[in-house]
């Protein structure tokens, strides 16, 4: 459930007010840190999705996490969560970081090095009071498939390996919201999409909100129902992520942020994968028919005509009609829905040569060798 | 019993007793040299190491009038002065920077996102600590206790000034060197001499195997954990 059920541009104290059923909200706080020359005011109440926070390096977002979980105390204001009062300058509250129990995935996962695996996983799971552990270990173990991997020491997992172990370690306390500080950043294409798609499963699977802080408008994508754009410390938009991602990837700096389609799908044959109702032809022969697969289509690599091409290399060939238009400088980005919404960018000169505007139907395309698929 | 097996389990005691007393308060001094962003930091540094600049006979003469009755703490301190207790004291300030270093150096390999994981699954300050702090920092907290018993071990300038050289009372094996030397008994010095080398150098021998080979910071090897 969006906790904003609309866009709010936030200039200044304006929060939209909240309904009354949404009143005991996992996390509500409005903080000001300043520290030297930096500034952080921002304000924001989430319920149970996925909400990106966006923004430039220096725009706050990490110390903003610091302040959620408790780890920096905020010069004033105040943070709520789940109906309890974890710090607010005006009552003179402030609580330790373990009561407010709002779990960390750090970019460089954090394992403690001189513990094995599960004893990473079992650190937090340990601390909970026996009849506050929402979550079992031995279910995150099989979810996350790291049954394998108990008895190795951190310093030997792969990049995608460490980022599930260290997942599992922020769920088994049980959290009442988890807090993703860039998690995917440090990896490589395909043990991104890899625990993107754990993430995905995780929300599913436990319904636990999520911050989720990212430079990659194609994660923000995939992942986050709501986004936020931070910028020098205050909340610049807040909306559906998906609106955030197309004007954000052609605003000025946008043009040199990448946008690529990140999909769950099945693979159906060695050279089909299905997303939702479409079949995508798509290297799939790697993985046996019927495995859950993540599939991602840069939106660079798609292209667009206004009729249907008669001979054409390009074996995946999409009808639908064109739902956002979001015009840049550089570059066009265009959301076409085809059975899966699929983003496209193009050149301004392009857009106008198809005459792009939202209602226009299209042709989408794009070749089998332009899709990744990755083990979900 | 040999007198120089007295000796050389007053100068052991005394040697441990000092690493002892220093461990926890060299624990917290380095914490705070490492942990915090205060501005008094440069100051305790200094304090801390004024120890290695000084000659030890200037050491064993601040505490001679710190605790001797005249200084500060007037009548309250004045038994301390030519005691085993006072060997302990002498021998502790002398060692203390060393051990505070070489926790310093231990501390700072310790990555603080890591007690910030920690504390964010849950931990208390003192069990993250515990678990996380010490554990990371083993090797510079060991190698600090074994260096500080070595320099607490060898200790001659501070010690004689404050605690003096008693025979049987305050006498370990440098001063009863030094006795030796200028008495003339020059078989006894070698021997002593020799227990010296064997005790302090096997101590330093140990340290060097846990703290790695002059040129590998524990940095380098830490980097292949993290």
């Amino acid at each position: 459930m969006p906790s904003w059920a609309e866009p709010v541009l936030l200039n200044g104290k304006t929060i939209p007010e909240m309904p009354e059923d949404l009143r005991h909200s996992f996390l509500e706080f409005d903080v000001q840190v300043r520290r030297g020359g930096f500034s952080l005011s921002t304000q924001g109440r989430f319920d149970s999705g996925i909400t990106a926070i966006f923004g430039p390096s220096g725009a706050g977002k990490s110390t903003l996490l610091a302040c959620l979980s408790g780890e920096l105390k905020p010069d004033s204001g105040m943070i709520r969560s789940g109906g309890e009062t974890l710090f607010s300058s005006h009552d003179a509250i402030h609580k330790p970081p373990r009561s407010f129990r709002a779990a960390m995935v750090f970019q460089q996962g954090m394992l403690f090095p001189h513990m094995t695996v599960r004893k990473n996983i079992e650190y937090g799971y340990r601390l909970r009071p026996e009849n506050d552990r929402s979550i079992a270990v031995q279910e995150l173990i099989a979810i996350l498939r790291l049954s394998r991997l108990l008895h190795r020491a951190p310093n030997t997992l792969s990049g995608g390996e460490r980022q599930r172990v260290a997942l599992a370690r922020a769920l088994a306390t049980s959290p009442r919201m988890l807090l993703l500080d860039e998690p995917v950043a440090s990896l490589d294409i395909r043990l991104r999409n890899e625990v993107l798609a754990y993430l995905k499963q995780v929300h599913e699977k436990y319904q636990i909100p999520m911050l989720y802080v990212s430079h990659s408008l194609s994660d923000i994508m995939f992942l986050a129902t709501e986004a936020i754009i931070l910028e020098s410390g205050k909340v610049k938009w807040f909306g559906p992520a998906r609106q955030m991602v197309m004007s954000a990837a052609t605003s000025a700096g946008g043009s040199s942020t990448p946008v690529e389609n990140i999909f769950s799908g099945t693979v159906t044959g060695p050279d089909s994968v299905s997303v939702s109702t479409t079949t995508l032809w798509a290297p799939a022969s790697s993985f046996p028919v019927a495995t859950d697969v993540t599939v991602s289509i840069s939106a660079s690599e798609i292209i667009l005509a206004s009729q249907r091409p008669q001979a054409i290399s390009a074996r995946n060939v999409l009808f639908g009609t064109v739902s956002t238009v979001n015009r840049g400088y550089t570059n066009v980005i265009v959301s076409v829905d085809a059975g899966i919404r699929l983003v496209v960018e193009v050149t301004p000169e392009s857009a106008t040569e198809l005459s792009l505007q939202v209602g226009r139907q299209i042709y989408a395309m794009f070749k089998t060798s332009s899709i990744l698929v990755t083990p979900a | 019993m040999n007198p120089n097996l007295d000796i050389i389990v007053l100068s052991l005691r005394v040697a441990t007793v000092a690493t002892l007393i220093i461990a926890p308060i060299g624990l917290l001094i380095a914490a705070f040299l490492v942990r915090t962003r205060s501005r008094w930091r440069f100051a305790v540094d200094l304090l801390v190491s004024m120890p290695l600049a000084l000659p030890p006979v200037v050491v064993g003469f601040a505490l001679l009038w710190l605790f001797g009755g005249e200084g500060p703490f007037g009548d309250a301190t004045r038994g301390i002065a030519f005691t085993w207790f006072a060997m302990v004291l002498a021998s502790a300030v002398v060692a203390f920077p060393l051990v505070v270093r070489s926790f310093v150096a231990g501390l700072s390999q310790v990555d603080p996102r890591l007690e910030f994981a920690a504390r964010n699954l849950g931990a208390a300050p003192w069990r993250v600590a515990i678990t996380i702090t010490l554990p990371l920092a083993r090797r510079g907290i060991l190698g600090g206790l074994l260096l500080g018993f070595v320099r607490a071990f060898a200790e001659f300038g501070a010690t004689i000034v404050f605690a003096g050289n008693i025979p049987e009372r305050t006498q370990g094996i440098p001063a009863a060197i030094f006795s030796r030397i200028s008495t003339g008994d020059f078989n006894d010095a070698w021997a002593l001499a020799a227990v010296s080398i064997v005790i302090g150098g096997g101590a330093l021998a140990v340290h060097n195997a846990l703290v790695g080979r002059a040129g590998t910071t524990q940095w380098e090897d830490d980097s292949r954990n993290a």
